[in-house]
């Protein structure tokens, strides 16, 4: 049973834990030598335009108030304008994220689908030939650069095979002919909803090698993790009793070592995918998908606040959720977090 | 809960989450229309890539980087800058004729009739006076350039007038594509955040059919061109933006893009790339160059004697054989020898390393000094071969290479502290001599381009004077901007390392494309054909 003051206290931490993400963002932001006013105006600009850009977009504030109106226009629900495109970050996140999120939901659909199984075999069969196997592959896959990777995957199945397409979320001539309907903003979904399966399909073969080298990292991790983890748990008092009780093996792996082992594991991939969220920018910059790995990466190129603070924001909100998120799980499967 | 359950409820809890902070943000559209004219049987279509900072603002009175790319097939502008070696350095755009008096404070512009804009208005002199007094009035990028404008006059439909606060060659200010496109009034009405959305309203040959924020913007044909059209045009353009040159140089492999430009690829890819697969490089004259500032506040290079010993001790020519793959020319001055104004003479300074160290001599230096250089990391080669010939007269050069806006930052906020020697590469904001000689030259009380800090005030005048001559007599003007020049000469203001080529990689197959230095890195797609 969850207890109401552990839930209340945890999202009361999270709060806490969001608040100072921004404010020290925001106060990061502001006290690095670099001038958003000078960029907005563009480098042409004289110095008498930069001083009324700064003035017009309260640069020239003290930070507290800087600071306070920032948090009131968020209290209101409004993320602000880019410096520099002058869109509203809202609406460009309302792009960006769900395409992020689209690749990473499905790199780690895809590494748990895979890793856990396989984990959880190689355990079993400590030393085996799988475990051996799988424990070279994972090592490779953990150690291996995203960007070769990315490289291999593009030359093998693009350049060699040419089974998938080299680059960015949907071709253009789809895109053109069979325009999506913007929906959720997951691709997948959205051509699914409005039965546009010619783009569902091009959509589906675009993500594929993206969604391919986002899952290599996790699933090694979580392989090994789940191996070992494994391992430590059929070792234990506890399952030497249930073998003694004589219970099948089966029922032994499902209800008795599985549950224990499985813990860790989730807590591992739950934090790996927040940290993905803004981490694949390498992922998507060499495949051009548009998401906000790179959304935000311009952003800092180009010192534009309101951006980097909704990402910020957004990313944080995403990581404190997927840990309370985790915990709840730990709960609810380990009934002696609560007791 | 049963642990089989517990991946499940995980992924769906993800689910719910992302579904949680992804839909108060999610903009509620509908389906955006087919672009039929790019997918009409046989249609014509070409792709180009471009850099997605590009489209950082699609706002024609403050667009001020590669968005200009798209653009100027979008805009159209009243005068345009001729390709190099026509007879006239100004073609007629949207002004047919024009004339000056008033010793060049009065520019009158007759109008072209006919001329639609993308959203069906009529092109006629209150458009005119409406899009320039509105990039005038929010005073972003090269807006400067529009502040001799005090009076804009409308007598009638096709004729406007503009009346200067002091002399100024307006005809050629108003081809600059920093700021001086012309919008309908539709358009001109509108916020940054309307142009941000991804609409328009000019008077150019294509028009927005579709922006994707992030991957892609495609132009279609305005069938009301006032040019007309011919069939082998191309009906629609597909802009790809594209971030990481590995990616481009992959779609250039793939034949995907029919062009790209050195913003989007380096020069050495572009090398590889030239020949492979149908594509080739194209290397032409640009109006850039390479200028490097000596500082005259910073010790021992407010000394004479110290800077010409630089200048001397610069080896021109093999930087020029060693970098931009060999197709750099030998700068005459700060004015590149591509535009008229330039210095007809080759620069006094040439690689001469007993001179220089005779100069360090007499300036008191023989025992050596040590000096700061401050250069874009890309340009290591030259700054290594000048430090290898610099040691070779016991002159230490410590080597600062940084990201420009980091180093031009450091640069202007403190003259007295900045590196001794700065490297600029400076493109044209207005294609005039002016350009050159006032933004890098002219004193400053607050730094922004002048980074050599240099300041003579019979050079402010001579400069002056001469821009004021250009107004009515460019040979008169161009005889003074020499003049300047040689100051400069005299007081050592810079060394100008070289003058800079342009280099794109096009298909094979598209005929017709002439790089225009004025406009560079761009093409403009009226202009090509796609080869049979």
């Amino acid at each position: 049973m969850i207890r109401a003051d552990h839930l209340l206290r945890r999202a009361a931490t999270s709060l806490i834990v969001v608040f100072g993400v921004l404010t020290l963002t925001f106060v990061l932001t502001r006290v690095l030598p670099s001038d958003p006013a000078q960029l907005i105006a563009g480098q042409r600009a004289r110095p008498e335009q930069v001083a009324a850009i700064r003035s017009q977009l309260g640069l020239n504030r003290p930070l507290p108030e800087q600071f306070a109106r920032y948090l009131g226009s968020l209290a209101r629900g409004d993320l602000g304008r880019s410096f520099v495109t002058k869109r509203s970050v809202a609406e460009d996140l309302g792009i960006f994220l769900p395409a992020t999120l689209e690749l990473v939901l499905c790199g780690f659909a895809l590494a748990l689908v895979v890793g856990i199984p396989a984990g959880i075999l190689a355990g079993v069969n400590e030393r085996g030939a799988f475990d051996r196997v799988t424990g070279v592959a994972a090592i490779l896959g953990a150690a291996a650069p995203v960007f070769a990777l990315a490289l291999l995957a593009q030359h093998v199945f693009f350049n060699q095979l040419h089974w998938l397409p080299l680059n960015g979320r949907l071709s253009a001539e789809v895109s053109l002919a069979h325009p999506v309907t913007f929906v959720t903003g997951f691709l997948l979904v959205d051509t699914a909803l409005t039965g546009n399966w010619v783009a569902w399909r091009d959509a589906l073969g675009h993500l594929i090698l993206p969604a391919l080298v986002v899952a290599v990292y996790p699933l090694a991790i979580v392989l090994r993790m789940m191996r070992n983890s494994m391992v430590d748990v059929l070792h234990q008092p506890h399952i030497t009793v249930a073998r003694a009780k004589g219970l099948s093996e089966r029922a032994i792996l499902l209800h008795h070592a599985l549950p224990n082992a499985i813990l860790p594991v989730l807590t591992i991939a739950g934090l790996m995918f927040a940290y993905a969220i803004t981490g694949t920018l390498l992922v998507e910059l060499l495949f051009r998908w548009p998401g906000v790995g790179k959304y935000v990466a311009d952003a800092i190129v180009a010192k534009d606040f309101p951006p980097i603070l909704a990402v910020t924001l957004v990313s944080t909100v995403i990581f404190v959720g997927v840990t309370f998120l985790m915990d709840l799980l730990r709960v609810t499967l380990d009934p002696r977090v609560t007791r | 809960m049963q642990p089989r359950y517990a991946l499940l409820v995980s992924l769906c809890f993800l689910a719910v989450l992302s579904g949680c902070v992804t839909a108060p943000l999610a903009p509620a559209r509908a389906q955006p229309p087919a672009v039929e004219v790019a997918l009409a049987a046989g249609a014509n279509v070409a792709h180009a890539a471009i850099e997605p900072a590009a489209f950082a603002d699609f706002d024609p009175s403050s667009a001020c980087t590669s968005e200009l790319w798209v653009l100027v097939n979008v805009y159209e502008t009243l005068t345009r800058y001729a390709p190099l070696g026509s007879q006239d350095a100004l073609e007629p755009g949207l002004a047919t004729s024009w004339a000056v008096s008033d010793e060049g404070m009065t520019w009158t512009f007759k109008l072209r009739e006919g001329v639609k804009f993308h959203d069906g208005a009529n092109f006629d002199a209150s458009a005119v006076k409406r899009s320039i007094e509105r990039t005038k009035e929010l005073g972003q990028c090269a807006a400067f350039l529009l502040e001799p404008i005090s009076e804009i006059q409308v007598p009638d439909p096709y004729t406007v007038v503009f009346n200067l606060a002091y002399p100024a060659p307006l005809d050629s200010i108003l081809a600059s594509p920093y700021g001086a496109w012309i919008m309908s009034p539709g358009a001109a009405d509108k916020d940054a955040a309307w142009f941000a959305a991804g609409n328009e309203s000019g008077t150019g040959p294509y028009r927005f059919a579709r922006y994707e924020p992030g991957q892609r913007l495609v132009v279609q044909r305005f069938d009301d061109y006032w040019r007309g059209w011919q069939p082998d045009q191309f009906d629609a353009v597909i802009f790809e933006m594209i971030d990481d040159p590995v990616a481009a140089e992959q779609m250039l492999r793939a034949g995907e893009l029919d062009f790209a430009n050195q913003v989007v690829l380096t020069a050495d890819q572009m090398a590889s790339l030239d020949g492979h697969n149908g594509l080739r490089l194209d290397a032409a004259p640009s109006l850039g160059n390479w200028v490097i500032f000596l500082n005259h506040r910073h010790p021992p290079t407010d000394d004479l004697r110290v800077r010409q010993a630089l200048a001397y001790s610069f080896p021109y020519e093999s930087v020029m054989a060693h970098t931009m793959l060999g197709k750099g020319t030998l700068a005459h001055g700060p004015v590149p020898t591509s535009l008229w104004g330039h210095d007809p003479e080759p620069s006094r300074y040439i690689e001469d390393l007993d001179q220089a160290a005779s100069l360090l001599e007499q300036a008191g230096y023989a025992s050596g000094l040590e000096l700061t250089f401050s250069y874009d990391p890309t340009e290591q080669t030259m700054a290594e071969l000048w430090q290898a010939n610099l040691a070779k007269i016991g002159v230490k050069l410590k080597l600062e290479p940084a990201d420009f806006p980091i180093r031009w930052d450091a640069a202007k906020s403190a003259p007295e502290k900045a590196p001794h020697a700065f490297l600029l590469t400076w493109a044209p904001d207005v294609v005039d001599p002016y350009s050159y000689l006032f933004n890098m030259f002219h004193s400053e009380e607050q730094p922004l381009w002048n980074l050599g800090f240099y300041s003579d005030p019979a050079f402010d005048a001579l400069v002056d004077q001469a821009r004021r001559q250009s107004a009515v007599d460019q040979t008169a003007a161009s005889a003074l901007y020499v003049d300047a020049q040689g100051m400069l000469a005299d007081d050592a203001a810079a060394i100008y390392a070289s003058d800079l080529p342009e280099f794109n990689i096009i298909a094979d197959d598209i005929q017709g494309f002439v790089t225009n230095p004025s406009y560079s890195h761009l093409v403009i797609w009226y202009d090509v054909r796609r080869k049979e």
